[in-house]
C-alpha cells in the first residue's frame, strides 16, 4: 500500500499527517510530494528521517500534477491519496484496503471528518459533512454511483488510475473529475465509512467561500466534461444516467431553490400570518433535525452539536447557496471558453519523473494562515474572472427572481437588474 | 462580448457565430417544448388572424427569435413566453456588437448619448413602426446605453472618468429617469419594465456608478 500526500505550504500540519500514517496498522510506504512550497514543508518531513517515507520536490505545478508524480513513484498496486492537512486513524488505511478484494472496485471513498469543531463555523461544517456523507454518499453508494472520492481520504487501484490517464487539471475539482473518469472507465467506486480522515476545515468565511466556489464550479466543470456518460453503455452509462442526474438534482437544482425558503420566510413574516409562517419554518427545521440526528447516530457522533442546526439554517445555508449561485452564473455566462485561462502558464519546468506534463492552479484547500497566500483561491478570479462582475450578475439574477415571485415594482428602481445584465454581457 | 471580440484569434463573424451556436439550441429546445404543449392544448398558430399560411409562417420566429413568435392566448403561455424578449434583445445586441463596438470606439460618449436619445424616441412612440418592429426597437434603444457601458468598462474607459464628473453625470441622468418614472406611473406602478425612458436613464446612471467605482476591476 502506498500513501501519496501532495503538500503545498503545509509546514504546520505535514508532520502530524505523516506520523499518523506511519502508525497505520497496515504496512505503508509514504510519498510526500512537495509541490514547490515556499515554507519548510519538505524539510519538516525529511528531518523526521522515517523509514519508508520519501519526499520529492517539484516546481509548483498544482495538485493534480503532484498526485501524478506521487502515483508514478508509488511502488504498490494500491494507492491512498490524502491531503497534507489530514490526519488518519491507525485503522484508516486498513479499512481503505478491504473493498479492493473485489476486482471491479477502482476507488474507495473514505469518511472525511471535521477536526476543528471548536468554533461555530467548524461545527456547522461538521454537521454538513456528517449529513452529506451519511445520507447523500450512502445513497450514491447504494446506487453504485459515488460522484466524488474526496481528496482528503481516498484509495485507488493503480491500474485503474493508469487506465483513465491519471489526474487531470482540466477542472477545479480534480477529485470529482477523476472519480467520474473512473466510473466511465467501468470501475466501481465504493464508500468505506470506517476509513476516517480528520481534516482541518476552513476557519474563516473567506476561506470557506473560496473552497466552496472551487468545489461547486469544479463539479459543474467535471459534469460538463463527463456529460457523454449520459449516452454511454454499461457502468459508465449507469453512472451517467443515475449519478450525474442525482448530482444535478441534489447539488445544483435543489440548492438553487433553497433561497425560496428564506424569501418566503421573510415574506410570510412580514405580509402573511407570521404564526403560520413560523410554524411551517419550524416544521422544516424539525425534519432537518431528525435527519441530522439520524446521520449523527449512524456515524457514532454526539447529538449535542444539534444546537448549531437552527443557526446553520439562518446563516450558513445562505452562504452555500450564494456560492453555488455565483458559480452557476459564472458557468452559464461563457466561462466554458475561459477554462484554460484558469491555468497558470509559462511556469512549467521539466518534471522530476515522467508524468503527463500538466500545469494548474494549486487547488489544495489549505486552512490556516497559509491559505491567504495560496494561488489556488485567487487564480480563478485574477486570471479568468472578475469577482465584482460575478457578484453583480448574481445580485441581478436574485433581483429578477424576487421581482417575479412577489411582483414588487419598486425592485426595478432599487436595482435595475436588466441594465446591469446587459452591461455585463456587453463587456 | 467586447472581450470576446478583442481576443483576436477569431474574426468577428466567428465570435458572433459561436455565441449563436451557444444560445440558439437551448432556445429551440425551449420553443419545441412550449409549442408542443400549446398545440396539445388545442391552440393553432393561425389564431392571430391573417390566414393559416401567415400563422404558420410566423412560427419561424420560434426558430429565428428576432421578433415575437405566436403563442396561445392563455396565462401560462403568456408567462412562459414573456422572458423571450430578453433572449431576443441579447441576440440582436450580439449580432450588432461588431458594428457597435467600432462606432463606440470612434465616438464613445456620443454613441452612448445617441442611445439615450433613442430611448426617449422609443418612449415618445413618434416613429410609425409596426408593432412587430417597435418592440425589439424599444428593447435595443432602452438597453443600448448599458450595453455600451459594458464596452466602456472593458476598455477601462469607465474607470478613467473623473470620479466627480462621472458621479454627477450618473446622478443627473438618474434624476431625469427617476423624475420621468414618478411623472408617468403605469398600471403596474413605478415599474421600470414598462417605462422605456425611465428604464434607460435610471439603469444607465446606476450601471455607470457600479462600473466607475469598481475598485477591483481588471478588464472584464
Amino acid at each position: 500500500m502506498s500513501v501519496v500526500i501532495p503538500a503545498y505550504n503545509e509546514e504546520k500540519c505535514i508532520v502530524q499527517t505523516v506520523l499518523s500514517v506511519v502508525k497505520s496498522e497496515h504496512p505503508v510506504e509514504v510519498v510526500v510530494v512537495d509541490d514547490g512550497s515556499t515554507d519548510g514543508t519538505a524539510e519538516a518531513v525529511a528531518s523526521l528521517a522515517l523509514p519508508g517515507v520519501t519526499v520529492v520536490r517539484q516546481p509548483n505545478r498544482g495538485k493534480p500534477a503532484a498526485l501524478n508524480t506521487g502515483m508514478a513513484l508509488a511502488r504498490y498496486p494500491l494507492i491512498v491519496m490524502m491531503d497534507g492537512d489530514t490526519v488518519f486513524e491507525p485503522a484508516t488505511v486498513h479499512h481503505l484496503v478491504q473493498p479492493f478484494a473485489d476486482r471491479r472496485v477502482g476507488a474507495v471513498a473514505g469518511n472525511t471528518k471535521v477536526g476543528n469543531r471548536g468554533r461555530l463555523l467548524g461545527t456547522w461544517q461538521h454537521l454538513e459533512y456528517v449529513m452529506g456523507l451519511n445520507l447523500d454518499r450512502r445513497m450514491y453508494d447504494v446506487l453504485g454511483c459515488i460522484p466524488t472520492v474526496p481528496g482528503a481520504v481516498g484509495a485507488f487501484r493503480r491500474s485503474a488510475l493508469r487506465h483513465v490517464g491519471g489526474l487531470s487539471d482540466e477542472t477545479l475539482a480534480e477529485d470529482t473529475d477523476l472519480t467520474m473518469a473512473l466510473h466511465r472507465g467501468g470501475w466501481q467506486v465504493v464508500y468505506e465509512e470506517r476509513a476516517r480522515g480528520w481534516t482541518e476545515a476552513p476557519a474563516t468565511v473567506g476561506q470557506l467561500w473560496r473552497q466552496r466556489y472551487r468545489w461547486s464550479y469544479g463539479t459543474l466543470q467535471a459534469m460538463w466534461k463527463h456529460r457523454h456518460a449520459l449516452v454511454e453503455r454499461g457502468h459508465a452509462g449507469h453512472f451517467g444516467r443515475y449519478g450525474l442526474g442525482l448530482v444535478v438534482l441534489f447539488t445544483v437544482l435543489t440548492p438553487l431553490l433553497a433561497p425560496l425558503i428564506d424569501l418566503f420566510l421573510v415574506y410570510g413574516l412580514l405580509f402573511q400570518d407570521p404564526a403560520r409562517t413560523a410554524l411551517a419554518w419550524g416544521a422544516l427545521l424539525g425534519v432537518q433535525l431528525l435527519c441530522a440526528a439520524y446521520a449523527l447516530r449512524l456515524d457514532g457522533e454526539k447529538l449535542r452539536v444539534l444546537w448549531a442546526l437552527p443557526l446553520q439554517q439562518l446563516f450558513y445555508r445562505q452562504l452555500l447557496y450564494t456560492v453555488l449561485l455565483q458559480s452557476c452564473t459564472t458557468a452559464l455566462t461563457g466561462a466554458r471558453l475561459r477554462w484554460h485561462k484558469l491555468r497558470r502558464t509559462g511556469k512549467v519546468t521539466a518534471p522530476p519523473v515522467s508524468v503527463p506534463p500538466l500545469s494548474a492552479p494549486q487547488p489544495v484547500p489549505a486552512p490556516g494562515p497559509v491559505a491567504a497566500v495560496q494561488p489556488a483561491a485567487s487564480v480563478p478570479h485574477k486570471k479568468g474572472r472578475n469577482l465584482y462582475l460575478d457578484f453583480l450578475r448574481a445580485v441581478a439574477l436574485i433581483r429578477v427572481v424576487t421581482y417575479h415571485t412577489f411582483n414588487w415594482a419598486w425592485l426595478t428602481l432599487a436595482f435595475p437588474a436588466l441594465g446591469v445584465m446587459f452591461a455585463l454581457a456587453g463587456s | 462580448m467586447a472581450r470576446s471580440l478583442d481576443r483576436g484569434d477569431r474574426s468577428a463573424t466567428a465570435v458572433v457565430r459561436a455565441r449563436m451556436r451557444r444560445l440558439l439550441p437551448p432556445v429551440w429546445l425551449f420553443g419545441l417544448v412550449v409549442v408542443v404543449a400549446m398545440l396539445l392544448s388545442g391552440w393553432r398558430p393561425d389564431e392571430d388572424g391573417g390566414g393559416q399560411a401567415a400563422g404558420w409562417a410566423r412560427m419561424v420566429f420560434w426558430i429565428v427569435p428576432i421578433s415575437e413568435p405566436p403563442f396561445a392566448d392563455a396565462d401560462w403561455a403568456r408567462q412562459i413566453v414573456a422572458p423571450l424578449w430578453y433572449i431576443r434583445a441579447y441576440l440582436l445586441f450580439v449580432i450588432l456588437s461588431p458594428l457597435l463596438l467600432r462606432v463606440f470606439r470612434k465616438a464613445p460618449w456620443i454613441s452612448v448619448a445617441a442611445f439615450l436619445a433613442l430611448a426617449a424616441l422609443a418612449q415618445s412612440e413618434l416613429l410609425p413602426l409596426p408593432a412587430r418592429v417597435a418592440a425589439p426597437f424599444t428593447d435595443l434603444a432602452t438597453f443600448g446605453a448599458c450595453w455600451l457601458l459594458g464596452f466602456a468598462h472593458r476598455d477601462g474607459l469607465a474607470r478613467r472618468l473623473p470620479a466627480a464628473g462621472a458621479g454627477a453625470a450618473a446622478v443627473a441622468v438618474m434624476a431625469v429617469g427617476g423624475w420621468f418614472v414618478l411623472a408617468h406611473p403605469t398600471e403596474e406602478g413605478y415599474d421600470l419594465g414598462s417605462i422605456p425612458l425611465g428604464q434607460a436613464f435610471w439603469s444607465f446612471g446606476f450601471v455607470l456608478l457600479l462600473l466607475r467605482f469598481d475598485r477591483r476591476a481588471t478588464a472584464g
